[in-house]
């Protein structure tokens, strides 16, 4: 790698970070354009959080710099990054007013009266909250105190907005309202944002590119879409999609292909076509693999799929919208996900599956990597 | 037994926990109001204010209680200055050494105050600064410290360590962190912890006994050198009824304005 990059708004190279015998981050390289919309995205423990801290000053890096517009900050303190940074807890100063709490980085910043009264009310009123300055922070409910952390991490026109699991402590309800109320904030400022979470549901939404981490190592950087339709291993295909991905084991051997969760046989021409087309696998070695299918492309009676036997229906859960389906064919358990509320389908019934042509994810048995045709 | 019978059991304890705490104070008072010229049970001729009087007008008495006032104002003051950084270090920042202090600064705490002050005897006389000021507030700033930091360690524990950064990351320095932020969130328990110490400075006999000397004496070892000079002196039966009625209404003050037995 040669000189920084000028057009990155934001670039990690190489950061590591280690409490004790535990590598919290292992080498973690990323590069985020001007106005981008990132989510790190994994299970509690992956290192995200750190990765957060990181970036924001709060913690230091054992290895690895961060390069904020082209500018070397990894040695740089907290209070000189130009960050702005909303906190889980939303960490507002409990012995001041809400205005009070919106002004204070304008005040540090000695910025003249008038002017903060302005910004002030400009970034209450940005956030839905005219009005309230006065208040005291106790008087708020939990979605008023998170805007005002919005708030008040906005007004100092920050060149980067950092915010760690901002609406775990929010209600269902109002975490589907503030989801889209922080993405419409976030474009129409076009301000560089990096979220963490543990939510897919929020990944998958707000995010332009998701980050997806586990134990510290960056398992796939792409857009949400991608993520989804083509998981770069197995763990991102197990953690992104909800019911989870169906994992079937697959045996190549010779022209032959065997589920033997499922007790299938079948030449592997007829097996290739299950397969998403544009992973150009046109030929398979021997060995063993992990054939994934969502459960929306696990299909009762599907026409032109391909043929995964019999299967009894154990268990139906009617959603609403839609309607899951556990059944268990050999001895697999697979979930299917069906459009509609289907009230025909009766639990103890017999059903033939089939898997939809074009839609699986196949991955390397031993290292979980995605099988494509290149390799 | 039937659960009436269990709840008085406690509450007839209760009772007489609070009798034996009352009984010697209130004695005291007894005492102080006496008219008599030594202390009797019950009193021979009735009350008077003579001993309050006789206390107020001590010059002794007074110059005891303007040495212990400075002292114990000196030692809270330095306590406070060392033991609010020194809790603020051992909260938030981790270093070599930070257990070590963690636990050495409670000793003057749990070691038997008698030994700790041969301690301080032998090492300010090497110092050269034993009977005077210098070595009196010094011996009570340590006794005030482990208050402090104990306390103000246990406020600390009620703010979370994300409401400083959040300051740190609207561009405020740390040592503006610390004075904007953390202080007055701290507060209450800063002025708990330096009453508390003021009070423990100001009650200690032992370590001013072997300190002071004779030229700075404070108003406890005044008391008890009259004690043990005249029998039951009542001008200093009235002088202690004074300090625990202000140090009573003092505590029920705090407690009504920052509730500080959270903090203990």
């Amino acid at each position: 790698m040669g000189s920084a990059h000028e057009n990155y708004a934001l670039e990690l190279r190489g950061i590591e970070k280690s409490f004790g015998s535990n590598r919290v981050l292992r080498n973690v390289d990323l590069t985020i354009g001007e106005g981008e919309f990132i989510v790190l995205l994994g299970p509690s423990g992956c290192g995200k959080t750190t990765l957060l801290r990181a970036v924001s000053g709060l913690l230091e890096p054992d290895a690895g710099k961060v390069i904020l517009r082209g500018r070397d900050i990894t040695r740089l303190p907290t209070n000189k990054r130009d960050m702005g940074i909303v906190f889980q807890s939303y960490a507002l100063f409990p012995h001041m007013t809400v205005k009070e709490n919106v002004a204070f980085g304008l005040k540090m910043r000695k910025t003249p009266q008038q002017e903060i009264d302005q910004k002030v009310e400009e970034g209450l009123r940005r956030v839905h909250l005219e009005g309230y300055g006065p208040r005291k922070i106790t008087q708020m409910s939990g979605g008023q105190q998170q805007r005002v952390a919005l708030a008040r991490a906005l007004v100092l026109n920050p060149s980067l907005l950092l915010m760690d699991e901002p609406l775990s402590n929010l209600d269902a309800k109002l975490r589907a309202s503030v989801r889209v109320e922080i993405a419409q904030i976030q474009r129409q400022l076009g301000i560089t944002t990096i979220m963490v979470t543990h939510d897919q549901v929020e990944a998958m939404t707000m995010a332009d590119r998701i980050i997806l981490l586990n134990e510290g190592v960056v398992q796939q950087d792409a857009r949400p879409v991608d993520i989804y339709e083509r998981p770069a291993n197995q763990f991102v295909a197990g953690f992104v999609g909800s019911p989870s991905i169906n994992f079937i084991m697959v045996e190549k051997k010779g022209g032959r292909v065997r589920l033997p969760e499922l007790g299938l046989e079948l030449p592997l021409e007829q097996f290739l076509p299950v397969l998403k087309p544009e992973d150009g696998i046109t030929g398979l070695d021997d060995g063993q693999y992990v054939l994934g299918m969502r459960p929306e492309h696990v299909e009762i009676d599907g026409g032109d799929g391909m043929a995964a036997g019999e299967a009894q229906i154990q268990y139906v859960e009617r959603l609403g919208s839609e309607t899951l389906i556990h059944a268990v064919g050999g001895e697999k358990e697979l979930v299917l996900l069906l459009p509609g509320l289907i009230t025909s389908i009766k639990s103890r019934t017999n059903i033939t599956l089939s898997f939809r042509r074009g839609r699986g994810h196949l991955f390397h048995g031993e290292s979980g990597i995605r099988v494509t045709g290149q390799l | 037994m039937s659960e009436k019978a269990g709840r008085r059991i406690f509450a007839v304890i209760s009772f007489l926990v609070l009798l034996f705490t009352m009984a010697p104070i209130l004695m005291l008072f007894l005492g102080a109001f006496s008219a008599d010229n030594f202390f009797t049970f019950p009193l021979r001729n009735g009350l008077s204010l003579r001993w309050f009087k006789a206390f107020l007008s001590s010059r002794e008495f007074a110059a005891s209680l303007r040495v212990s006032i400075t002292v114990s104002l000196s030692a809270t003051v330095i306590g406070l200055c060392a033991g609010v950084p020194t809790a603020f270090a051992i909260k938030r920042f981790s270093f070599r050494g930070r257990d070590t202090i963690n636990t050495m600064v409670m000793a003057s705490m749990t070691l038997p105050r008698v030994i700790w002050a041969i301690a301080l005897l032998q090492f300010y006389s090497t110092l050269h600064i034993l009977g005077s000021y210098t070595g009196l507030i010094l011996a009570h700033s340590l006794l005030v410290i482990p208050y402090v930091v104990r306390m103000v360690l246990s406020s600390l524990s009620f703010i979370n360590a994300d409401v400083e950064n959040a300051a740190l990351s609207l561009g405020a320095t740390p040592v503006k962190t610390f004075f904007k932020i953390t202080m007055p969130l701290i507060a209450p328990g800063v002025i708990v912890s330096g009453f508390f110490g003021f009070v423990v400075s100001f009650t200690d006999s032992v370590v001013a006994v072997f300190i002071s000397g004779v030229r700075n004496i404070t108003f406890p070892v005044r008391i008890y050198a009259e004690q043990r000079g005249q029998g039951l002196d009542l001008e200093a039966v009235a002088g202690s009824a004074i300090i625990i009625l202000v140090i009573i209404v003092a505590e029920m003050v705090g407690e009504k304005l920052f509730k500080w037995s959270r903090f203990i």
